[in-house]
Formats: structure tokens, C-alpha cells, sequence
């Protein structure tokens, strides 16, 4: 059992997200592997929770920057699943006309902008997307998803920073799958706790369960609260288990045994399904029912989007400079 | 029109002054620019004039200003950056790189209108941390205008169309020219990105010079006039894009040509020059296009040494004479 403030429906709506999520890296996974999607592709299967949490705690008009590992984060905030599966295959009706690819896709009519194939790379970015609202006066905030390996880079540094002392309305959301790239994050950093850091800076930190997908809402919430209320940025670590390899296609059988263990036995979606049903809000086969509709969602637009065209050339000219120069 | 004397320094400011009277969304940062003025003056009473909330001092942290300015870009600001020595956009360049100017051609639709100020050059004896001119680097990198201005009245008017611009614009200073006077008029005016000017006319030899060298170009034409050769000076005013109309149109008439660039020689933006005009005005040529830059050596510091470096006067001149015995 749980308390929450939460609707019924926004309950619904962010588990029917996690499958969401899960069903698109399913798919992607399997289509990868087949060779339907082309390049790399990082899968976000078993972190749904920390997505779909942390977007939970913001409204449409708020930004999120993601990271290379950013299906889950851009479904979670909203984006056009169509536009989504076609920017995958590299196909003219994707959201950003197949120019970007599976890492750094963005949406703007949610405000999902967007990922970022440079690990650590996002955050300052995002601190300018909040720097942007309060000296405009709004209410926004803009969230930055970044790893437990981007957490060690000079440039999420300088922005945490930044963002601390000019009290700009950012909450970077450290998405710790304890691996960064194929390295373990007791490899990379002696600092168990990363939320610990936040204090370096002079402001709050809270390390929760990723995978408890209303942990991450209420950490979250908080500290969009504070956002909103001009007293600056906060820290959020969420720590997740990342069930697969670095991408799609990737061993892990060299992996930590235990690891994985702990990851399968913390299934996201399940903890908040045995949650959801104890608590009477919904059964088995109405669970059951939106993994099944997710999953055709995610399926029907994929099929839609392998019979889309490619890009033409005219596509690759537009906006090398997006405005006119002289 | 009536005209006053400026220097280059005062010109800047004055176009900081006008613009951010203009328009309340240019926002203005970076390390020491605000209570101190900038450590070259440059933007002196603006903050005062404007207040801590559009001009304000950073930490100093190069990526973080270049990352939040482009997220401020993003989301509705016109930001203008300053990275106080050139020699520092190292730290910088991943997000100039990786997101300034990716944002605008892989997220159709959204564009990114910064100015990145900055300055180079050498001349001021602070060795090889602080006088080089590293425009080549962001030269190469698509999508972004890249504006370097060699006196008051060009600094003025195209900085005032670098922040209308909804390109990102790198505005390159050189820091040996700030204390130089010229004419400009009294009231508004702009010049245009993209346009070459031609400094001097002349008819046997064309020197294309960049920044400072504009003004070493000119004495060196000067001095040669003397000797009854007549050089004509163009300055392209914007390397990116370069206009090629104007210098092609003086290689027609002359026939030899002289690229002149204060940066190491190996990649040097003479060097891209001098390709284009090899590949458009062959057929007009009487001769080799000869380069005149610094070696490929680190900038030392001692007066003695730093001669050997620096480009200027002497070496365009003996680069006329040995063009005109080809």
C-alpha cells in the first residue's frame, strides 16, 4: 500500500507510460538486432521509472534536456510516438525529418528538447533553457536527465554550478544505472550517494529507488516546487538498473550477476503494478490490457513509419544556417 | 552625416548599449563583464545601465557559458557570451560544436540567436595562454557566422546585425586593435553580415587580410605606394560565409593575390581561403597566392621572441615584392 496525492487517471497515465516505454525498447531492440534500425541504439529497458516519474512532476510547458539514452525520457514527457518511431528509421516524417537519429531526437510541441549524445553535455543547455525563464518571468522549469557517468565530467560540474548560484530553475536528474559506457560507477568515482555531491554546491540532494516510479515523482516534485518558487536548482539521484548492455546487441554476460539479479527482481513496472492493484485502483487484466494496447501503439507506429519515405535531398540543404544572413 | 572618433573598444560598447536598449531579450554574460566592466572595458556601465539580471559576472566555467547560452537561445533569449580569451574556447567548444550549431539544423524549426564575443590575437606579450587566434576552429564547424571586424566602424555596425541575427554569431576581437580610433556616425547604423570590404583600392597586387592584419596590410600598402606599387586591401569583414563575390571581383583586376591571417599557419582560415580563390579565379592568375601567417609554433613570451611570431608590416611587404617577381 501507498498514500499519494496523485489522480486515479495520473496514476493510469504513467503506468500506461512505463509500458509505453518498455514496449518501444522491446521493439527497438528487435528491430535493431534484425537490422531494421540502423546505428547504435542505447535501450532505457528498466529505467522507464525514472523517466516517467520525474516527468510526472512537470507540466507540458516545461523543458527537458535528455541524454544518449533517451526513449524513455521523450516518451515520458509526451512526444508523438508516430514522429518518434520515424525519426528511428531515419524517415522524413520523424519528428526532426530523420536528421537526427535515435539519440538526439527532440519534440517541440512538448517541450522535449531533446537528447544529447555527449555524455555530460546536456546539462548546461538546460541551464540556459531555465536561465531563459526566469529572466522572462515564467513559471517553467527545465529538467536535465544525465548518467552517473556524465556526473564526473567537467562540464555537468560547471553547470550545476552555475545554475546554484544565479538560483535558476533547473533540476538535474542524475539517472544512475551504475554503468558508464561499459564501466562501473565504483570505477569511476568513490562517491557512493552522487546526490551527496549537491551539498558541494549549496543546494538540496536526495538520492531515492529509481525503479519506484513514485519515489522519483515525489523527489522530483520537491524539487520543482522549490524551482518554482525561485530558490534555485536541486539534485536528484535516482539509481536504476539498466537490463541490458551498453546498446542493443551488447553482451552482458560479463556483467555483475548480481547486478542483474537486483534489476530483474526491482522490474519497475511491476512494483508499480503490485502497488496499483493492491491499492485496489486497478486488476490484472485491465494491466494486462495496456501492456497489450501499448505494445500495438508502438507496433503500429512503426509499421506506419517503415512505409514512410526517406528524406530527399533538399532535406539534407535545409538549414545549414537556419535564418537568413546578410 | 555627421561623424565622431571611437575606438574599437568604445565602438562594442556602443552596439552592446543600442541593442540591449533595443531589444529587452539580449542578455549579456560572462566571466567579469559585469560589476568590473570586462577586463578589457568592453562592456563597461552596461550592467549598471541594465541591471544584474541581463548583464551579469559568471563563475568561470567556459562550457557552462556556452551550454546556457544556447539553451537561453532556445527558449526566447538573445544571449550574447563572452569567453574572455580566445585561448580558452577549448573548453567551450563542445557545446559550440555539439550544440549551439547542431541545434539549428537537426531541430527543424528551432533556431539558436546567439553572439559569442570573444578575442584573440597576439602583440600584448602574454604568451601562449592569451594571444591566440584559434578562428580556424570555429570556422570549420558548420552553421554558425563567424564575424571578425578590423575597425571601429565595422566592429560597431556588425555587432548591432550579429545580435538581430537569428544565426549563432562568433564575434572575434582583436585585443591590440581596442585602443584604435576611427570614424563612425553619429546616430544608427548597421553593416551587414557577409559583406567583404575593400580598405584600399589599388591595381597590381590584392591583399586579402583578416582583423589586424587589415590594419598591417594598409601600412604595408602604404609603404609600397611609395615604391610605385599599388595594393589593393580587402577585408572580408565575415570569414563565414566568406564573400567571395567581392574578392574574386579584385583578383580580376589584379590578378595576384596576398592572404594574410595572425593564426599558425597549418589550417589556418588563409589557408581555406586561398583554395577557394585557387578554385574560382584560376584563369585569373598570374601567379601563385602566397600566405602570409605565423609559423606553426607556440606564441612565447619574451619581446624577443615574440617578433618572430607575429605576422605584420615587413612580411606582407616582402610577400608583395616576391608575388610581383613571379
Amino acid at each position: 500500500m501507498f498514500s499519494t496525492t496523485l489522480s486515479i487517471e495520473k496514476l493510469l497515465d504513467m503506468y500506461r507510460k512505463l509500458w509505453l516505454a518498455r514496449n518501444h525498447e522491446l521493439l527497438a531492440e528487435e528491430w535493431k538486432l534484425n537490422g531494421r534500425i540502423q546505428g547504435s541504439v542505447h535501450l532505457s529497458t528498466g529505467q522507464e521509472a525514472v523517466a516517467v516519474g520525474a516527468c510526472a512532476a512537470l507540466e507540458v510547458d516545461d523543458y527537458i534536456m535528455g541524454t544518449h539514452r533517451e526513449h524513455a525520457q521523450m516518451i515520458a514527457k509526451g512526444v508523438n510516438i508516430r514522429g518518434m518511431a520515424a525519426e528511428m528509421l531515419g524517415k522524413v516524417t520523424g519528428m526532426n525529418q530523420g536528421k537526427a537519429g535515435h539519440m538526439l531526437f527532440s519534440d517541440k510541441s512538448v517541450n522535449a528538447l531533446g537528447g544529447c549524445g555527449i555524455v555530460g553535455g546536456g546539462a548546461a543547455v538546460a541551464v540556459g533553457y531555465a536561465m531563459a525563464f526566469k529572466i522572462l518571468g515564467t513559471r517553467q522549469v527545465s529538467l536535465a536527465f544525465f548518467g552517473d557517468g556524465a556526473f564526473n565530467t567537467g562540464a555537468v560540474h560547471e553547470a550545476i554550478n552555475f545554475a546554484s548560484v544565479r538560483k535558476y530553475p533547473v533540476i538535474f536528474l542524475c539517472e544512475n544505472n551504475r554503468w558508464g559506457l561499459t564501466v562501473m560507477q565504483h570505477e569511476q568515482t568513490l562517491v557512493e550517494d552522487l546526490a551527496d555531491r549537491a551539498r558541494g554546491y549549496g543546494i538540496p540532494g536526495a538520492t531515492v529507488n529509481g525503479n519506484d516510479v513514485l519515489a522519483v515523482y515525489e523527489a522530483v516534485n520537491l524539487a520543482v516546487e522549490r524551482a518554482r518558487a525561485g530558490d534555485g536548482p536541486s539534485v536528484v539521484e535516482a539509481k536504476t538498473w539498466r537490463m541490458r548492455g551498453l546498446a542493443a546487441g551488447y553482451p552482458i554476460d560479463w556483467e555483475p550477476k548480481d547486478y542483474h539479479e537486483e534489476g530483474r527482481k526491482q522490474d519497475p513496472i511491476l512494483l508499480f503494478e503490485e502497488k496499483l492493484i493492491a491499492k485496489g485502483i486497478f486488476t490484472p487484466e485491465k494491466a494486462k490490457a495496456i501492456e497489450e494496447e501499448t505494445r500495438k501503439t508502438i507496433e503500429e507506429a512503426y509499421d506506419e513509419a517503415s512505409r514512410a519515405p526517406y528524406p530527399d535531398e533538399a532535406v539534407f540543404w535545409e538549414n545549414v544556417f537556419a535564418a537568413p544572413i546578410g | 552625416m555627421t561623424m565622431k572618433k571611437v575606438t574599437y573598444r568604445q565602438a562594442i560598447n556602443e552596439a552592446l548599449f543600442e541593442e540591449m536598449e533595443r531589444d529587452p531579450k539580449v542578455v549579456l554574460f560572462g566571466e567579469d563583464v559585469g560589476t568590473y566592466g570586462g577586463v578589457f572595458k568592453v562592456t563597461d556601465g552596461l550592467k549598471k545601465k541594465f541591471g544584474s539580471d541581463r548583464v551579469f559576472d559568471t563563475p568561470i566555467a567556459e562550457a557552462a557559458l556556452m551550454g546556457a547560452a544556447t539553451g537561453a537561445a532556445v527558449a526566447g533569449l538573445r544571449p550574447i557570451v563572452e569567453i574572455m580569451f580566445m585561448d580558452w574556447i577549448g573548453i567551450a567548444m563542445d557545446q559550440l560544436v555539439n550544440q549551439t550549431t547542431m541545434i539549428p539544423y537537426i531541430w527543424e524549426g528551432i533556431k539558436v540567436p546567439l553572439v559569442l564575443r570573444t578575442q584573440g590575437g597576439s602583440g600584448s606579450k602574454g604568451s601562449c595562454q592569451h594571444t591566440k587566434s584559434l578562428e580556424a576552429w570555429i570556422y570549420h564547424v558548420p552553421g554558425i557566422v563567424v564575424a571578425m571586424p578590423s575597425t571601429p566602424y565595422d566592429a560597431k555596425g556588425l555587432l548591432k546585425s550579429a545580435i538581430r541575427n537569428d544565426n549563432p554569431v562568433a564575434f572575434i576581437e582583436h585585443k591590440m586593435l581596442y585602443p584604435t580610433e576611427g570614424e563612425i556616425p553619429e546616430g544608427e547604423y548597421t553593416v551587414p553580415l557577409g559583406k567583404a570590404s575593400v580598405k584600399r583600392e589599388g591595381k597590381d597586387v590584392t591583399i586579402v587580410a583578416l582583423s589586424k592584419m587589415v590594419v598591417e596590410s594598409l601600412k604595408a600598402a602604404k609603404e609600397l605606394e611609395e615604391e610605385g606599387i599599388s595594393v589593393e586591401v580587402v577585408d572580408p569583414v565575415t570569414i563565414k560565409p566568406l564573400d567571395m563575390e567581392t574578392i574574386a571581383a579584385s583578383v580580376k583586376k589584379t590578378n595576384r593575390v596576398i592572404v594574410v591571417n595572425e593564426a599558425f599557419r597549418t589550417g589556418a582560415v588563409a589557408s581555406d581561403i586561398t583554395a577557394q580563390i585557387q578554385e574560382q579565379c584560376f584563369d585569373d592568375l598570374d601567379g601563385p597566392i602566397l600566405r602570409v601567417t605565423a609559423p606553426d609554433v607556440q606564441i612565447p613570451y619574451s619581446p624577443a621572441l615574440e617578433q618572430f611570431w607575429l605576422p605584420g608590416k615587413d612580411k606582407i611587404k616582402q610577400a608583395v615584392l616576391a608575388s610581383l617577381k613571379r
